[in-house]
């Protein structure tokens, strides 16, 4: 299995990568997503979703967690709404830990425990 | 089954009307085109009789079209006009030789006077020397502004009453959008005009305003005419690029977005607090400029002195070069 | 010939590029300067939270005191429809009233929901779902609450408005519900339909308005939302109605004035806004909602311009100022005149020169009718100058055969819902035209005003 390197993978590719360390040094990571101004319609109308990533190699990133929730998560319509390439559709705002992800490097941001992330749509009908 | 031509002549529809989704026949299709066109010359009075008008030629679909049904309509209802082609060579190797090779044919074809103006000639480069000299990130701007001042000036030079463009539909309705885009009111207020004049330059008028991009193609391809269709080789607006996927997306869902625009367009009114720029005269060459010294001189002067950048960007920035020019 | 060449000032518009503006990591906020920045807002503007809520409320505020429109004790009706930028409007007030703020707010303020269920062809128990969530939304902000169904716009009576708090169960009106639903299944495009809620909506509005005494309403529209509807407008031909649809102050109806205060505000710093505050919202589908990505114009508009703002952060900012220069065209000759029968704008389809409109009559007539629309001198009938009367109002083009003219006169616009329309629109005909009615009664009486005695 090829090891992640040091540059950013693209985001599918780290999934499975990643996620198919066996005997891992990395633990389960748990975050915590909320969805808001409509973007809950392309989860099945869950407004929050507790997610646990599986251990990993290399850090899991809001990149590689939208590839793990393009595979997981979305139902019914979710995908070509919400995913736009390996980012979230422009209109959908990510606030991780009450911060604007733009003052976090945004789909480079590293997930820590229990982090707390928002996905908000200012798109009219979600 | 075949679908008989919806303006009743009996005949079988080969084609749907991109406008209006109507099935109509070859000959029924050039009709209606050749017709419309026709009447939008007359509701805007864009020719007088026994004028001399010049049809920019660039050996491209649209003014290729627009050099056939000007001369089929002026001999069908005798408009009185006299016709000459204006060329203008920009000096870009292999894109400009054969569209001017089409154009050459143009004049055979359609039996008209040629005149080629090069910017060459007329400002002493190429674009071939010019992006050699700057690169390829402001080309554009340098070939758009060169280009108009050069058919403003071949028309002046063949002394016609009037100048016409193959600018259509498509055309103006991107513009519409990309003047709203760049916040552009002075340019928004004009672009939708059918008629452009102004003071010092021969008027222009666009013949093709209401028809359609796919119409013209339509018409080109089932009357055979041959045009020249290859992109030019130095890399096209970015930006621009994005407003025509736009304005296709729009009109695969709604046909007749094309022509709302067209009316939002020519809705639009300033308010009187706004302020416009004035439209003077350039201290240099004469021709109209909103400011002292108009673009293509500004441009002109940069690359003489290989100072690219001056004449792009804000005209305060290009005063201080100057000025700091002046003092060394 | 290369169309590229008008771009004269094209770079200005340099993509920001792909890569993340590092100055913005670990950013403190830009104003008081001593707080963690939480939220970009504009052009690499980083505020903290406070600084936020203050950014928000100060552009509020301004905008509705600049205009000097808003009198003390003037009712005013407040448009709800449960989306983050309404939540917000509703907390400015809220705030804004309160004794402890300084310059506070001395207006009244009446909310009004307008349930859209039966045009959205959402079942009673999904309405009735979506009426409780905004019960509780609306519980605490301490002002009247009034509920009335977008189905009430086929009849309009007084007691259609209905006083949220005291209401449990809704009361709905299967009959007219049927009509809406019927004209709305009628239209062909989402594009239509889309257009034409818009237009019931700001009509029963209007009319609530009346009922209730105000003479202002307040929408929640953002800098954002109003920089989409420009294009999305121009898009569908409504580009003569912008200063009205777009601008801050829709005139259409003398009597009321509906302003759009939250202008000055984009959607992102909204969105923000509800979050720190941890405000309530209901999310309504649209009909955009239900189906595919780009479904309508207006969407496809949308998606275009919010993608391009991610690329070129001016975007919005550059749409909206220009709307704000343009005014109603005074060259019109219908203008302070006439107006469209479904929307009360002011006309804009006359036979003059240059114009689209008579382009459009030109083609589908002869593409329909052939040679027999064309005299001898290849002109059509309508373009001939003997008979063109400069101040010409041309009737809508949706004339159905079976059943006569319906809606004369309308606008351009309004004429391209129409032409969609089978024949279920002229269940509206009755309504609209005594709102329209109405409304030029208002006009009349504003112009001889200083001549009527009390």
């Amino acid at each position: 299995m090829a090891s992640c390197t040091s540059s950013i993978p693209s985001g599918e590719r780290e999934v499975s990568e990643c996620s198919s360390a066996t005997g891992g040094a990395g633990k389960e990571l748990k975050v915590n997503i909320e969805f808001m101004g409509g973007a809950e319609m392309m989860f099945d109308n869950q407004k929050k979703l507790n997610v646990t990533l599986p251990p990993a190699e290399c850090k899991w990133t809001i990149r590689s967690l939208l590839a793990y929730m393009k595979v997981h998560c979305a139902k019914g319509g979710g995908l070509e709404r919400f995913f736009t390439g390996d980012s979230v559709t422009p209109g959908i705002l990510c606030v991780i830990n009450d911060q604007d992800w733009e003052l976090l490097d945004t789909l480079n941001y590293e997930l820590e425990p229990n982090d707390n992330i928002i996905f908000i749509s200012t798109l009219h009908g979600g | 089954m075949p679908v008989l031509c919806s303006a009743n002549c009996g005949s079988n529809a080969v084609l749907k009307r991109p406008k209006t989704g109507d099935a109509l026949c070859k000959e029924c299709f050039f009709w209606a085109f050749e017709t419309e066109v026709h009447n939008t010359i007359i509701s805007n009075k864009l020719f007088q009789r026994n004028s001399l008008v010049a049809i920019a030629a660039s050996g491209g679909k649209d003014s290729t079209v627009l050099a056939y049904v000007l001369k089929l309509l002026n001999e069908k209802y005798d408009y009185g006009l006299r016709f000459v082609l204006l060329s203008i060579d920009e000096g870009i190797t292999g894109y400009r030789d054969d569209s001017l090779e089409t154009v050459k044919k143009n004049q055979e074809d359609y039996e008209m006077p040629l005149k080629i103006l090069s910017y060459e000639e007329l400002y002493g480069w190429t674009m071939d020397q010019i992006v050699a000299q700057i690169g390829r990130k402001n080309n554009c701007t340098f070939c758009g502004v060169f280009r108009r001042q050069a058919l403003d000036r071949g028309a002046a030079l063949l002394r016609v009453d009037c100048l016409v463009t193959g600018h259509n539909a498509d055309d103006i309705a991107e513009t519409v959008l990309m003047n709203i885009l760049r916040g552009d009111i002075a340019r928004l207020q004009r672009c939708t005009a059918i008629t452009t004049t102004s003071e010092g330059t021969i008027p222009r008028c666009k013949p093709l305003k209401y028809t359609y991009e796919r119409e013209i193609v339509m018409y080109a391809y089932f009357k055979k005419l041959v045009y020249f269709s290859t992109e030019c080789t130095f890399a096209p607006n970015a930006y621009r690029g994005y407003a025509r996927v736009f304005l296709k997306d729009l009109e695969r869902m709604r046909p007749t977005a094309i022509i709302d625009i067209l009316h939002s367009g020519e809705q639009l009114s300033v308010k009187d607090s706004v302020k416009m720029p004035e439209r003077g005269k350039c201290t240099r060459c004469g021709f109209v400029s909103s400011q002292e010294i108009c673009k293509a001189c500004s441009l002109l002067e940069g690359l003489n002195r290989g100072l690219p950048k001056l004449g792009i960007g804000k005209k305060s920035h290009a005063d201080r070069i100057r000025k700091a020019l002046a003092e060394f | 010939m290369c169309s590229v060449s008008d771009d004269l000032d094209c770079l200005s518009l340099t993509s920001s590029g792909s890569g993340t503006d590092k100055s913005l990591f670990h950013a403190t906020c830009k104003k008081c300067r001593s707080e963690p920045a939480k939220v970009v807002v504009q052009l690499k503007e980083a505020f903290c939270k406070n600084c936020l809520l203050l950014y928000v409320n100060h552009r509020f505020r301004a905008c509705l005191g600049k205009s000097k429109l808003i009198k003390p004790k003037e009712k005013i009706l407040v448009a709800v429809s449960g989306s983050l930028a309404s939540a917000t409007l509703v907390d400015l007030i809220h705030c804004g009233l309160q004794d402890t703020t300084p310059k506070r707010l001395m207006f009244s303020p009446i909310i009004v929901f307008i349930d859209d269920g039966a045009a959205l062809g959402l079942s009673n128990e999904q309405r009735l779902k979506i009426f409780q969530e905004m019960r509780i939304m609306l519980k605490n902000c301490g002002l009247s609450t009034f509920y009335v169904p977008l189905e009430s716009v086929i009849n309009f009576e007084h007691n259609d408005l209905k006083e949220i708090q005291s209401e449990t169960t809704l009361s709905i009106n299967e009959c007219s519900v049927s009509k809406v639903r019927k004209i709305f299944e009628d239209l062909k495009s989402v594009t239509s339909k889309e257009d034409l809620l818009i237009k019931l909506r700001n009509n029963l509005l209007i009319q609530s308005a009346l009922t209730l005494n105000c003479s202002k309403i307040l929408t929640a529209e953002t800098g954002t939302d109003l920089a989409v509807k420009l294009m999305s407008n121009i898009v569908i031909g409504r580009g003569a109605h912008l200063p009205l649809d777009v601008g801050f102050c829709d005139t259409r109806c003398t009597s009321v004035l509906l302003l759009r205060p939250l202008q000055d505000v984009s959607k992102k710093a909204v969105a923000f806004y509800v979050l720190m505050k941890g405000l309530k919202t209901v999310f309504i589908p649209a009909f955009s909602s239900i189906e595919r990505k780009n479904c309508s114009l207006q969407k496809l508009t949308e998606n275009f311009l919010v993608g391009l703002h991610c690329e070129f952060p001016s975007t919005m900012s550059t749409i909206f100022r220009t709307g704000e220069k343009l005014s109603l065209n005074p060259l019109s000759p219908n203008f302070g005149t006439s107006s469209c029968e479904l929307c009360q704008g002011p006309l804009d389809i006359y036979a003059t020169e240059s114009s689209a409109y008579l382009a459009t009559q030109i083609s589908s007539a002869v593409s329909k009718y052939g040679k027999a629309a064309i005299n001898s001198d290849g002109i059509h009938v309508m373009n001939h100058s003997s008979e063109r009367a400069k101040n010409r109002i041309l009737s809508s083009s949706c004339k159905n055969e079976a059943n006569g003219t319906f809606f004369n006169p309308v606008c351009y616009g309004c004429q391209l819902i129409l032409a969609e329309s089978n024949n279920q629109i002229h269940l509206l005909q009755n309504s609209l035209r005594k709102h329209h009615n109405q409304i030029l009664r208002d006009k009349m009486k504003e112009e001889i005003a200083d001549f009527l005695i009390e």
